[in-house]
């Protein structure tokens, strides 16, 4: 992507209402111990103010009860400020705690290089990119009954079954989306997610992780129609130390529901990517 | 051609709704915002098809003769919950595009705005981050979906 273009996406979300924190985390939830300990975690906030009105539904076992269509309220100028999305103006200093090594690689295939963005081939877009990139604009759906949290995608198919009853990841098992664990800390449904890849991006400007990423999502309803949703990643190879990502779900109309999605059906996208984004075969520059 | 390019029609294009980013792809790869394109053109085929549809036009140029353009819009849900129908354009309707050009130079287009025969102006393209809007407010247009389609 050139910088022009960039520019011009900037110009555009600054119509966007969303708000956006990059904040230390002295005040925030637990994290895994940083590999830096001196240096404190950092907190992405993508979202605005949670709906706190009404009381939490619940299921007969006591937990609060998710299920129903939910998407998240991230904005175009909230994700612009986090650093994520298809909108990083080169030169705006990034929140993610990069290595210089890997870091050169976030800014290789930020410029020359988005052809290889998994997403852009249809694979899933792993965790907590799911959460984050497609469901803003298309919602996923959660069933929950005492022994599983399910999470149906609209986008791709994707689908994410969690035990809630706090067991071990799987060994020798790994996968686009890894593996998910569950636990119930009072009312927040707490996941451990391993076992990735290691082949996903984070979003459509490169940033990315391997396979030692580790992420733990918090998933707090504070109303009937909106999920407090977190999401600290480390990744000890990636990441000089844990950052964390917090937004909003809000609940989709009772009448919606989700819609047929497939990446696979027409896709004609990628062949016009251009040489220099990455599309080697492109006869164009 | 009756293609109309520039700073204003893109500003006025801004305002209309901020522009997209489609889901799987990244839009900043593949169009130029910087390459705003409005298309006054012919339906020669509508396919509402994932992971985007497509309008395929026919853009008369000023020595009559025609181009074909391919024009991408959002995914069929994105098009559904904002009232699109596979039966919303068919061959023939003369339509009024408003988006951006694709970056290889090829005629293929972004549709951020479709303007339909009856004059209703709908969105084409997917905006990241932002709620589904309400189907277009003119009362011919298709009702929300309220049922599992």
């Amino acid at each position: 992507m050139t910088a022009r273009s960039k520019i011009v996406v900037i110009a555009v979300a600054a119509l966007a209402l969303f708000s956006l924190r990059v904040v230390p985390l002295s005040a925030q939830a637990p994290v895994p111990a940083p590999s830096q300990p001196a240096k404190p975690p950092i907190t992405v906030t993508v979202a605005s103010a949670p709906d706190v009105s009404g009381a939490i539904p619940r299921l007969p076992d006591g937990h609060p009860n998710f299920q129903g269509l939910w998407h998240n309220d991230v904005g175009v100028e909230a994700l612009r400020k986090a650093g994520l999305g298809d909108i990083h103006s080169p030169g705006t200093p990034l929140p993610f705690p990069y290595y210089p090594e890997t870091d050169k690689i976030r800014e290789y295939r930020d410029l020359h290089d988005p052809y290889h963005d998994p997403e852009a081939h249809c694979h899933v877009p792993g965790v907590p990119r799911i959460i984050e990139q497609p469901s803003s604009i298309m919602p996923f759906r959660i069933i929950q009954d005492e022994q599983y949290v399910t999470i149906l995608f609209e986008y791709v198919h994707d689908l994410r079954i969690i035990p809630e009853d706090g067991s071990s990841h799987p060994k020798n098992y790994w996968a686009w989306d890894g593996d998910s664990r569950g636990h119930w800390e009072g009312d927040t449904f707490v996941v451990d997610v391993a076992n990735f890849n290691g082949r996903s991006w984070l979003d459509m400007d490169g940033n990315f992780v391997d396979e030692n990423e580790h992420v733990v999502e918090r998933f707090t309803m504070t109303g009937p129609n909106s999920i407090s949703y977190s999401a600290t990643v480390e990744d000890p190879t990636v990441f000089t130390r844990p950052w964390t990502m917090h937004l909003n779900l809000k609940r989709n109309p009772l009448t919606d529901q989700i819609v047929y999605y497939d990446c696979h059906e027409g896709e004609r996208d990628v062949d016009h990517y251009t040489r220099s984004e990455g599309n080697a075969a492109s006869k164009h520059e | 051609m009756r293609q109309v390019s520039g700073g204003l029609l893109a500003i006025v294009a801004i305002l209309i709704a901020a522009p997209a980013a489609p889901a799987h792809h990244s839009f900043g790869a593949e169009f130029d915002f910087n390459k705003p394109v409005t298309l006054h053109g012919t339906c020669v085929k509508w396919e509402m098809i994932n992971p985007h549809s497509y309008l395929t036009v026919d853009v008369k140029n000023d020595d009559g003769t025609l181009t074909e353009w391919s024009v991408q819009a959002g995914a069929p849900s994105f098009l559904y919950r904002n009232g699109w129908r596979k039966d919303s354009v068919k061959p023939g309707d003369e339509l009024i595009i408003t988006g951006y050009g694709a970056k290889d130079g090829s005629h293929n287009a972004f549709a951020q705005r479709v303007q339909l025969p009856d004059g209703r102006r709908v969105l084409g393209g997917a905006i990241i981050g932002a709620t589904p809007p309400p189907p277009p407010p003119d009362s011919s247009a298709p009702a929300a979906p309220k049922s599992n389609p």
